[in-house]
């Protein structure tokens, strides 16, 4: 029963445990246990871990929870017909969380919250600290699916990106579905 | 469970849409957990920054 949950950087030494990952999805645990999980020219990668105690995470006990992959990106608006730049922004490339924890609760403060939801809490929290301490930016955007709509509007104050908006997709794989949804990085007025 | 897309987006928002985002206030619920995280949150801990005390349900 894991007492402590913690954030740690995708090293190559936990790929054997990465390999244990399942979301269900084969593309993103094949992404994991890639090189483009590990890659500074693609993404970087972040593992929600569990652990009983410390000694834990000393002798490599640990299970991984979920996964995040951050990137940079761009918001653009229009003005007379132009794409202008209207603000830099931080792409939830990945967003990921093992089938065994789908859906688990855990008693956070005396508050019942969801792993994904922690997970994603803990996300934003880390982009908020990227942009105010090492580059400037203002939006988080990502590419939702059907499933996971409902927890970046709930637990994420999103907002999906309507279909009759005006913005380009463009697809890699034409079969999955896409929601593409966005916020601003702080919850307050920074100022 | 897969949260993402395997698509990529250009971004275009229109500029009204990017302006209400200034004035969006966060749900109760979304700040009631967010504070509980960071009441939850373990400070000097060897394992850096992001480290939390949790009770499993």
């Amino acid at each position: 029963m894991a007492k402590q949950i913690l954030i740690v950087d995708l090293k190559r030494e936990y790929l054997d445990k990465c390999s244990l990952f399942d979301c269900g999805n084969p593309y993103i645990n094949g992404f994991l246990n890639s090189t483009n999980a590990l890659n500074p020219d693609i993404c970087h990668t972040y593992l929600l871990i569990g652990i009983e105690d410390q000694n834990d995470m000393r002798n490599n006990n640990f299970e991984i929870i979920g996964f995040f992959s951050l990137t940079t990106d761009v918001v653009t608006t229009l003005e007379r017909e132009n794409v202008v730049f209207s603000g830099g922004a931080i792409r939830i490339k990945m967003f990921a969380i093992d089938n065994k924890y789908k859906k688990k609760k855990i008693n956070v403060s005396g508050e019942q919250i969801t792993y994904a939801s922690v997970q994603l809490k803990i996300c934003l929290d880390i982009i908020e600290s990227i942009s105010n301490k090492h580059i400037g930016a203002t939006y988080i955007v990502l590419n939702s699916t059907e499933e996971g709509k409902n927890l970046y509007l709930n637990k994420g104050a999103f907002e999906i990106l309507d279909e009759d908006d005006d913005y380009k997709v463009a697809t890699i794989e034409e079969d999955t579905d896409c929601f593409p949804m966005y916020r601003q990085i702080r919850d307050e007025d920074y100022y | 469970m897969n949260y993402i897309s395997e698509r990529t987006t250009t971004f275009v928002i229109p500029r009204k849409k990017l302006e209400k985002l200034r004035n969006k206030k966060p749900t109760k619920e979304y700040m009631r957990e967010k504070e509980a995280l960071k009441k939850a949150r373990c400070k000097d801990s060897e394992f850096g920054e992001y480290v939390y005390n949790i009770t499993s349900l």
